[in-house]
């Protein structure tokens, strides 16, 4: 059995002067998984994912990282393991320069510093910036702007990487290439949590979503078994994503279970005895 | 024409590339406009050329005209184009100025200087109009996302402009939020013919309500037309970096492989219709729905 | 809005001006005084009208703050209060610094008295009357351009807008190891510029968005409304009353030589 790198063992979180924010959370999440957690606004996804690197601690239960109890360690040393980029870039940017924003955080680990610029060269050249290391990060878009975030959450190397909705706010394209940086480090090892409210960023991107419900986990697994149950969705207001919907309906003309419009292509195609028919409506 | 822009370009202060470059648009009486593009294509901007802000309040050189409702807009002041123009952005937060929900639907009307039995009949009718009869007397700060967008929107519509411009005011909404408020600007235009230019990244929820879509690319207009037609054509929209909708996506593949759903589809009731249309299953088995939602362009 | 709690209770109906008549009054009698009997009772009196605005539990946890002030306040005024009968010498500092000294305690409890009385009477208006109430008066009746009582109740409205703010940069900016928290003063120090740098451009950036917000919806555009109105009821009437009474009733008393004591 291998451990799991976080353990979050019957988690409860009320903010100072409110109700739970979340209730009862059992979650493990093992090395190398990326995986999305979704529910509606208010539903503790920023909650829950404030707890993995120590930002919140537990009310009640308790969250272990590697073997570390977060109620016993300071964000600042939880840092070196897990990496959270937040939603806005601009509560991070506060240098004139991109290199110099990516070389804080591992400045701040007590490296060598051929060590941190060893750090900050890889991180720039994962997230596609080592050309604009001198730039001014207020000069560029946004999307260039999370990729700074990124990489300076990058630069220090942790194991886990949390990201709070990287593409809301961001045009198509910009959110494709934060999706597919984020796919990659994944490849390469780290294990990725990210919270969204895209379900297309869930079917092609993760492979295990966890759907929270008012503080609770409805539903976790693959996006494929979870998609698959739309009216358990529907209490948490959300909808699996149009290929899939679209699959659900057309049951009852064969279509299976389908994830992308690409596979749903795959099963019309089958369904229309793969020859190339025009037919004319 | 209820909004006349032509030949309008706009260069930021300070910098080389202008931020629209030639723009010439017509929008009808009682459109309902989608604008997008990626970022840095000059949606704000060309907002904001419509409804005032520029040129007076951010500086920067104008060439080319804007007329919205018969009114130049650098010949007017900001005051005559607030009750012509309603503007609602991204960040409901910083729009809003009071504590309680009745107290922000006022605002506005006081600026105008209106009487205080005008302002308590629009206060009424502009919480049905957007179906939050029952936030009144809420505080503000109680409300969700959603709803606060909403107050937002029935406090810019208490100053009854016949015309609003929206930017990316779904940006920080769930899809809940997104669906509802998206209902609203739709009964807006159809019961109370608010002509809305909306810009908004997101293309998926927002295409089924659009009578045309205008894309935007680097300052320039791209291509303007009903939604249909402008998702029709995918190579240009993946050059420009627009979102194609999976349903749209689908109608693209199928076509490629010589197969035909009809019309692209915007909903899934209408992909759920042409499909089983297409593979000759029985149509009348098709679960209800908005079939037929989106204009028929 | 951070500082006003909701409620129902006498002062909280009270009209905002009857309220802000009684701090100027408290202002203006604690100035007129300076003998920390008559503060104290002063102060007795504020502390009677929080309790009767059902302000008790708030009153109590802001006395943490403001005990924490009156006692450096108390300190500093003993320690450098030099006339008098010397009670205590502390520190010799020469010149007869650092012993305390009857009138150095009394002016010290004086003082204490006086800038509590000052500040509780402020946060029991703040407490007790809602904002727009504020302007409204400050608009309506004190002939206050709109302009500058919209900057301030703006002001107060945004203050736990930005504080969010300011916590969601600091769990920002720990999440990238930068140790806020610990004791070392200068690490502090350095470790506020990445905590002030994105507060400012942030709020620069809301205060601009929040403008042009404005603008799109005519503000200051000429003759402005209101939607409420400013009444003063019968309760009110009284109470200015009763206030204004006793700050001239005081104002006399101070005049004639009482409640002053030569220090």
């Amino acid at each position: 059995m291998i451990e799991p790198l976080i353990r979050i063992e019957d988690l409860h979180y009320s903010y100072p002067g409110g109700d739970e924010a979340v209730s009862s959370i059992d979650l493990d999440i093992g090395r190398g998984e990326i995986i999305a957690i979704v529910g509606q606004n208010g539903a503790g996804k920023t909650t829950l994912a404030k707890h993995f690197n120590g930002l919140l601690k537990p009310t009640r239960g308790r969250v272990v990282v590697g073997n570390v109890d977060t109620r016993k360690a300071a964000v600042a040393a939880l840092a070196r393991k897990i990496g959270y980029v937040f939603q806005n870039p601009d509560h991070q940017i506060f240098l004139d320069t991109v290199a110099g924003e990516v070389r804080f955080g591992p400045s701040n680990l007590g490296l060598s510093p051929g060590e941190v610029q060893r750090r900050v060269d890889q991180a720039l050249e994962v997230v596609g910036l080592s050309t604009l290391l001198g730039a001014d990060p207020r000069s560029l878009s946004k999307g260039q702007r999370q990729r700074v975030a990124l990489a300076s959450v990058l630069s220090m190397e942790p194991e886990v990487l949390v990201l709070d909705e990287p593409t809301t706010g961001q045009d198509y394209r910009e959110g494709k290439e934060i999706m597919d940086f984020v796919r990659d480090l994944n490849r390469r090892g780290h294990t990725v949590v990210f919270i969204t409210h895209d379900m297309n960023l869930v079917a092609r991107y993760a492979d295990r979503v966890v759907v929270l419900c008012e503080g609770r986990v409805l539903m976790d697994g693959s996006p494929r078994e979870v998609f698959g149950h739309p009216e358990t969705l529907a209490k948490t207001h959300l909808v699996p994503p149009a290929a899939t919907a679209l699959a659900l309906r057309l049951r009852n003309l064969g279509f299976g279970h389908v994830l992308t419009i690409e596979e749903l292509m795959g099963e019309c195609i089958s369904l229309l005895g793969g020859d190339r028919k025009v037919v004319c409506l | 024409m209820t909004i006349q822009i032509s030949n309008l370009s706009f260069t930021y202060p300070g910098r080389k590339q202008p931020a629209l470059k030639g723009i010439s648009l017509e929008v009808r009486k009682g459109e309902f406009l989608g604008v997008t593009g990626p970022t840095g294509a000059g949606k704000s901007t060309l907002l904001k050329c419509a409804n005032g802000i520029i040129p007076h309040f951010q500086e920067g050189r104008v060439d080319g005209e804007v007329l919205v409702n018969g009114l130049p807009v650098s010949g007017s002041t900001l005051a005559e184009l607030a009750r012509v123009v309603g503007s609602v952005f991204e960040d409901p937060e910083e729009q809003m100025v009071s504590s309680l929900v009745e107290e922000e639907l006022a605002f506005g009307m006081e600026n105008m200087g209106l009487s205080r039995a005008e302002m308590e009949e629009r206060i009424t009718s502009c919480l049905q109009m957007v179906g939050i009869e029952s936030l009144r007397y809420r505080k503000i700060e109680a409300l969700s996302g959603g709803q606060k967008q909403l107050v937002v929107l029935a406090a810019v519509m208490a100053m009854r402009p016949p015309v609003l411009l929206l930017d990316e005011p779904t940006s920080a909404l769930d899809p809940l939020g997104t669906e509802r408020f998206l209902s609203v600007l739709t009964r807006l235009n159809r019961e109370y013919g608010i002509t809305i230019v909306l810009v908004e990244q997101k293309m998926t929820p927002v295409v089924p309500h659009l009578d045309r879509l205008v894309v935007l690319d680097r300052g320039e207009l791209v291509v303007a037309g009903p939604p249909r037609q402008v998702l029709a054509d995918m190579k240009l929209m993946d050059k420009v970096g627009v979102e194609i909708p999976e349903l749209a996506l689908l109608y693209g593949l199928l076509q490629e492989r010589g197969f035909s759903l009809g019309d692209l589809p915007l909903t899934v009731p209408e992909a759920e219709f042409q499909l089983t249309r297409l593979l000759g299953g029985d149509i009348k088995k098709c679960q209800p729905g908005d079939v037929g939602a989106g204009r028929r362009n | 809005m951070s500082a006003y709690n909701r409620g129902e209770s006498f002062v909280h109906r009270l009209s905002p001006l009857t309220k802000m008549l009684w701090c100027a009054a408290v202002l203006a009698v604690g100035v007129a005084f300076n003998h920390p009997l008559y503060l104290g009772a002063v102060l007795g009196t504020v502390i009677c009208v929080a309790l009767l605005g059902k302000q008790g539990r708030e009153l109590a946890r802001s006395l943490s703050g403001l005990g924490v002030l009156s006692l450096i306040l108390f300190l500093i005024q003993i320690l450098f209060y030099h006339e008098g009968r010397v009670v205590l010498a502390l520190v010799p500092l020469g010149h007869g610094y650092g012993h305390v000294t009857t009138d150095g305690i009394l002016f010290g409890l004086a003082m204490v008295f006086r800038m509590n009385s000052i500040l509780l009477s402020v946060f029991v208006l703040l407490a007790t009357t809602q904002p727009r109430e504020i302007v409204l008066a400050l608009v309506e009746k004190l002939r206050v351009p709109y302009d500058y009582a919209f900057m301030f109740t703006t002001a107060l409205r945004f203050i736990p807008v930005l504080l969010a703010e300011a916590r969601v940069i600091l769990a920002a900016q720990e999440t990238r190891g930068c140790a806020v928290s610990g004791h070392n003063p200068l690490r502090k120090l350095k470790a506020y510029i990445p905590l002030a740098v994105p507060l400012v451009m942030i709020s620069l950036n809301k205060a601009e968005r929040l403008a042009i917000s404005l603008e799109t919806r005519a503000f200051g555009s000429g003759n402005r409304t209101s939607y409420y109105e400013c009444r003063l009821a019968a309760a009110d009437m009284l109470c200015m009353v009763i206030v204004v009474g006793v700050l001239l009733t005081s104002l006399t008393f101070s005049f004639l030589g009482y409640g002053r004591v030569n220090l």
